[in-house]
C-alpha cells in the first residue's frame, strides 16, 4: 500500500549493491546474465565513496552482491567503509572460491553475515550451476560458520529443487545456517532461455503453502524467510510475513521506497532484480552514480515513479480486479516485468481463485474475481473485456 | 486476516503516524512555555495562545484554559495520551501538509536549537530525532515525503545498526515493534541476503 509507504516515508533502509558482474559461474537462473564484468564498472575511490553517501542517507542495510563479489578486489574495503558509516552488511557468494581466507576477511571488515546460493543437493545445484560447485559451497558453508560469520543461504525455486524442501532445510540446520531465504525463478536473464526450469504457476498453490509450513517451523535458531515474490495472501500470508508484525501482510513492493539497488556501473535502481541495460531496458534506471549523488537520485521528483506514484491501473490481468490490488500493486515488480505486464501468476491469491480453491483463502472471493479467474485469461485481456462480457458476467 | 481488517490495521498505523507527527509542534509549545527565557523571541505557533491566557495551566493540570474549550472535539484531548497535555491542542490540527508532502510545516522549524530538545527528552520521549539529522540538505523540501517521512531517512540509529530492537525513532509509534518487525520482514528482495538479529549473532 504506498500510502502506509509514502507516510513511513522513502529512505533507503536496504541496499543491494552489485559490485561487479564479473562471475566464476554461468547459471541457467541468473537474471542478471552475469558473467563478463561490465565495461564501465565504478572504480574503488567511487565505491568508497558511494558506501558514505548509502550512509549519509541513513541506509540500515547492505547486501554485497554481484556478479561474485568477491571477485571485486576491494569487496571487504567497501564493506569495512559502510560499517564505519554504521550500516550492517552481509555478502552473497556462490562459494565457489569462498574460503578461510575469504571468512577472515569479511570477518575483519566487520560483516554481519554471508550468505551463500544453494539452490538443491548436488545434482540440482550442479546442474543449474556449475560442476563441483555444490561441494565447493557446502565446504565455503562449514567455514564459514566454523569460523564464526554467521551463514545465510538462499535458494531459487525451479523445476529441479521445487519439492525438496524439507529435505534441504533439515540439511541446512545441521549445518548451523541460521537464515534461509527462497525465492522464485522467473523467467529473465539467462532464465529466459531456460524456461522449462521455471516453476508452474499453477504449482504455486503448492510452493507457498509448503513454504509457509516451514515458516511456522521457524525459531530464532532457524528461520525460514520468504522472498518478497512469494506470496500473496491466503491462509500462509501471515505465517509467511511475520504474525507478530501489526502488518502481517504484504503491502506491496518496495523497490524505490525503501528498497534501492546499485549496479556496478553505478546506475541506480528501485531494487537490484529489475531490469537494465544487460536486458535492453531502461525504463527502471534513475540515475548514475558517477554524474549524479545517490541523495539527488533518491529525491529526484518522478523517480521510481512506477512506485512511488503508482496507479491501479497500471495493472493488467487479474491484477486489475483483485481485491488486494491497492495494497499488493502487483506483487513482485520485476514478476510483473517478467510476466509482460499481463498480471502476476506467481500469486497464491490468484491461484487459489483460478482453482476454485477457497479454502485456502480468509474469505470468499468477489464475483468480479470469480468471474475473471473463470475465464481463463490469466493475463491481456483488460478486465473491463471480462467483466462486461455476457458470457462470464456473473449477472 | 480478512480484507476488512488489513484495512483497519493500516489507518490505525497511519493515524498513530499523524499524531506523532503533531508531538513536534506540542515540544516546541513546552519548550516555549517551559524551557525558554523571556529573550527568546516568541515562536509563530505561540501565535495561536489567546493574549492573556495562563501557560502555567498546561503543564501543571490545572483547569482547562479557554482556549482549549475551542477545539470541537473534547473527546480527542483524552487525559491518558502519551503526548502529553500539551500535545493536545496540537492533536486537532488539520495541517494538510503533513499528509500532502507539501514543504515542511511551519512549526517543524520553530526548534531555537537542538539542545533545547534533548533537554526536554526524557519528559517527552519522542525528541531526538530531530538532533541527529547529519545533513540538512537530505531533507529535501521539494521531495513528496511529507513531514512525518523527512526524518525517517537520515537517521543513523544505532540501534538498527546492532540489531537490536525498536530504534529510538521507531518509539514514536504507539506499537513500535510492530513497525520494525513489517520493516524487517517487508523488504527481502530477491538477492538479499539476511542478516542475523543481535540474538543469533551472540548466540
Amino acid at each position: 500500500m504506498i500510502k502506509f509507504l509514502k507516510q513511513v516515508g522513502f529512505a533507503p533502509r536496504s541496499c543491494v549493491w552489485e559490485l561487479t558482474l564479473a562471475c566464476n559461474m554461468r547459471c541457467k537462473h541468473c537474471g542478471s546474465f552475469a558473467g563478463e564484468r561490465r565495461s564501465d564498472e565504478l572504480t574503488k575511490d567511487e565505491l568508497l565513496r558511494i558506501a558514505g553517501e548509502l550512509g549519509d542517507l541513513g541506509c540500515q542495510r547492505v547486501t554485497l552482491s554481484g556478479g561474485e563479489p568477491t571477485l571485486h578486489p576491494a569487496w571487504d574495503e567497501v564493506g569495512r567503509r559502510l560499517t564505519e558509516c554504521g550500516v550492517r552488511v552481509n555478502i552473497i557468494s556462490n562459494g565457489w572460491s569462498w574460503d578461510a581466507e575469504q571468512a577472515r576477511r569479511a570477518k575483519v571488515a566487520g560483516l554481519a553475515a554471508a550468505a551463500f546460493s544453494l539452490d538443491g543437493f548436488e545434482q540440482e545445484h550442479d546442474a543449474l550451476r556449475r560442476p563441483g560447485s555444490f561441494d565447493r559451497v557446502v565446504r565455503a558453508i562449514d567455514t564459514t560458520v566454523a569460523r564464526g560469520l554467521p551463514v545465510a543461504i538462499n535458494t531459487t525455486i525451479s523445476k529441479l529443487n521445487q519439492h525438496m524442501f524439507y529435505e534441504l532445510r533439515e540439511f541446512l540446520m545441521a549445518r548451523g545456517v541460521f537464515s534461509w531465504q527462497v525465492q522464485v525463478a522467473t523467467a529473465s536473464g539467462t532464465m529466459s532461455h531456460n524456461r522449462d526450469l521455471v516453476v508452474d504457476p499453477s504449482d504455486f498453490l503448492e510452493i507457498v503453502s509448503c513454504v509457509g509450513e516451514m515458516c511456522r517451523l521457524n525459531t530464532r535458531a532457524f528461520t525460514v524467510r520468504p522472498s518478497d515474490d512469494i506470496g500473496y495472501y491466503g491462509k500462509y500470508e501471515a505465517v509467511i510475513r511475520g504474525e507478530k508484525t501489526e502488518l502481517p501482510f504484504w503491502i506491496g513492493c518496495r523497490a524505490g521506497c525503501q528498497v534501492i539497488g546499485i549496479e556496478s556501473s553505478g546506475d541506480v535502481k528501485g531494487c537490484l532484480s529489475l531490469p537494465s541495460s544487460k536486458h535492453g531496458e531502461s525504463r527502471f534506471v534513475e540515475g548514475n552514480l558517477r554524474s549524479s549523488s545517490l541523495a539527488s537520485i533518491w529525491t529526484r521528483e518522478g523517480a521510481f515513479a512506477y512506485n512511488r506514484q503508482f496507479q491501479e491501473k497500471s495493472l493488467r490481468g487479474f491484477c486489475s480486479v483483485c481485491r488486494y490490488r491497492d495494497f499488493c500493486r502487483g506483487g513482485c515488480t520485476w514478476t510483473q516485468y517478467v510476466e509482460g505486464d499481463t498480471g502476476n501468476p506467481f500469486c497464491f491469491y490468484f491461484q487459489a481463485v483460478r482453482q476454485q480453491r477457497y479454502d485456502l483463502l480468509e474469505e470468499e472471493p468477489t464475483e468480479v474475481e470469480k468471474a475473471y479467474a473463470g475465464t481463463d485469461r490469466v493475463g491481456g485481456a483488460r478486465p473491463a473485456d471480462v467483466i462486461h462480457s455476457p458470457e462470464t458476467d456473473p449477472q | 486476516m480478512k480484507e476488512i481488517e488489513m484495512r483497519a490495521r493500516v489507518e490505525r498505523l497511519l493515524d498513530r503516524a499523524v499524531r506523532r507527527a503533531a508531538v513536534p509542534a506540542s515540544l516546541g509549545v513546552a519548550l516555549a512555555l517551559t524551557g525558554c527565557s523571556d529573550s527568546v523571541s516568541t515562536p509563530a505557533y505561540m501565535a495561536q495562545f489567546p493574549e492573556g491566557t495562563s501557560d502555567a495551566a498546561i503543564d501543571h493540570g490545572q483547569p482547562q484554559p479557554d482556549y482549549m474549550a475551542q477545539f470541537p472535539d473534547a473527546s480527542v484531548e483524552d487525559a491518558t495520551d502519551d503526548l502529553g497535555a500539551v500535545a493536545r491542542y496540537m492533536a486537532p490540527i488539520p495541517d494538510a501538509s503533513i499528509d500532502h508532502g507539501q514543504p515542511e510545516p511551519a512549526y517543524m522549524a520553530q526548534f531555537p536549537d537542538a539542545s533545547a530538545v534533548d533537554a526536554t527528552a526524557d519528559v517527552l520521549p519522542v525528541t531526538h530525532y530531530m538532533a541527529p539529522f547529519p545533513d540538512a540538505s537530505v531533507q529535501d523540501a521539494t521531495d513528496d515525503i511529507g513531514a512525518v517521512a523527512r526524518y525517517m531517512a537520515p537517521i543513523p540509529d544505532a540501534a538498527i545498526d546492532h540489531g537490536q530492537s525498536a530504534p529510538a525513532y521507531m518509539a514514536q509509534f504507539p506499537d513500535a515493534s510492530a513497525v520494525d518487525a513489517t520493516d524487517d520482514r517487508g523488504a527481502v528482495a530477491r538477492y538479499m541476503a539476511q542478516m542475523p538479529d543481535a540474538a543469533d549473532e551472540q548466540g
